[in-house]
């Protein structure tokens, strides 16, 4: 039963293809985010101009588009605890990522202890365990291949930036998995609609 | 079976999921839905969201108990051929 309910649950949320979608949209604004801070907005700043709208997209295709075709369930107790782990992990790492990013905002010299630990290899293990432990828990395997493609595109632009400066190297590092995202996120879209055209329920 | 195993696995299903998982039409969902009421393996909740109609089935008690030991007996006729 717990093949079936993981079954029932990846069919249920992954199939309109709109969280593919999303997660290419992020991707190729990761990698236009260098063109914004070169326009004069700061990182992280300009992560959140890409973030935001993207997330607020993804909140309302979901609720206006794929929620009236599919229905509503309410899942079993043991699907809202991991659901309730894994924002826990997300609260936690989000925690950490504020708390170094303001210490480099900051230029506190405890940064300088740690600037040695962080550079593209362990920022690329850290995305990769992070992405994997969320795509275990809640049954979403395309995140693994979503966290390589963030963890291994922040050490591809480092070495691609000396040869095509620091907008095309960011541009071509993600953009490219987050196209390749996109465009399967919306041919999951186009097969979910005519798939699950609206349909009045009654009883 | 299809209806119960669904419900077996999740708290709460709108009817339209239920028929759009199993491939049913309205019509016959409905008449499956209704024996399994009558049955009382299943309870059938009607509210509204906003102006619009909702119908939540879920699994009651003896509706779980009566599937879970269908399974286990199906189980070990399977065992006892293979």
């Amino acid at each position: 039963m717990s093949k079936l309910e993981k079954k029932l649950f990846t069919s249920y949320s992954f199939k309109d293809g709109i969280s593919d979608i999303f997660w290419g949209l992020f991707l190729i604004g990761l990698g236009c985010s260098a063109f914004i801070t070169n326009a004069g907005i700061e990182r992280p700043f300009s992560l959140l101009i890409i973030a935001l709208p993207v997330g607020g997209l993804f909140l309302v295709f979901k609720y206006y588009i794929s929620r009236p075709r599919l229905g509503v369930i309410k899942f079993s107790k043991s699907r809202k605890r991991k659901r309730g782990l894994v924002l826990l992990i997300a609260v936690i790492v989000q925690i950490i990522v504020g708390v170094l990013l303001w210490l480099v905002l900051s230029k506190n010299e405890a940064m300088e202890n740690l600037s040695g630990f962080i550079n593209p290899v362990t920022i690329f293990f850290f995305i990769v365990l992070f992405t994997s432990a969320i795509a275990y828990i809640y049954d979403y395997n395309r995140l693994y291949l979503i966290g390589l493609a963030i963890g291994s595109g922040i050490p591809l632009a480092e070495a691609l930036e000396p040869t095509l400066g620091s907008n095309w190297a960011g541009l071509l590092a993600f953009g490219i998995y987050g196209f390749i995202m996109f465009c399967f996120g919306l041919y999951l879209f186009v097969k979910f609609l005519m798939d699950n055209p609206l349909n009045e329920q009654t009883v | 079976m299809a209806i119960m195993s669904i419900l077996y696995a999740m708290d709460k299903v709108e009817f339209l999921y239920l028929m759009n998982e199993i491939g049913l039409t309205q019509g016959n969902l409905s008449s499956h839905i209704t024996k399994l009421e009558t049955a009382k393996y299943i309870v059938v909740e009607k509210t509204f969201v906003g102006k619009r109609p909702k119908t939540f089935i879920a699994a009651t008690e003896a509706g779980r108990l009566s599937f879970k030991s269908y399974m286990k007996d199906l189980n070990e006729i399977l065992k006892s051929v293979i």
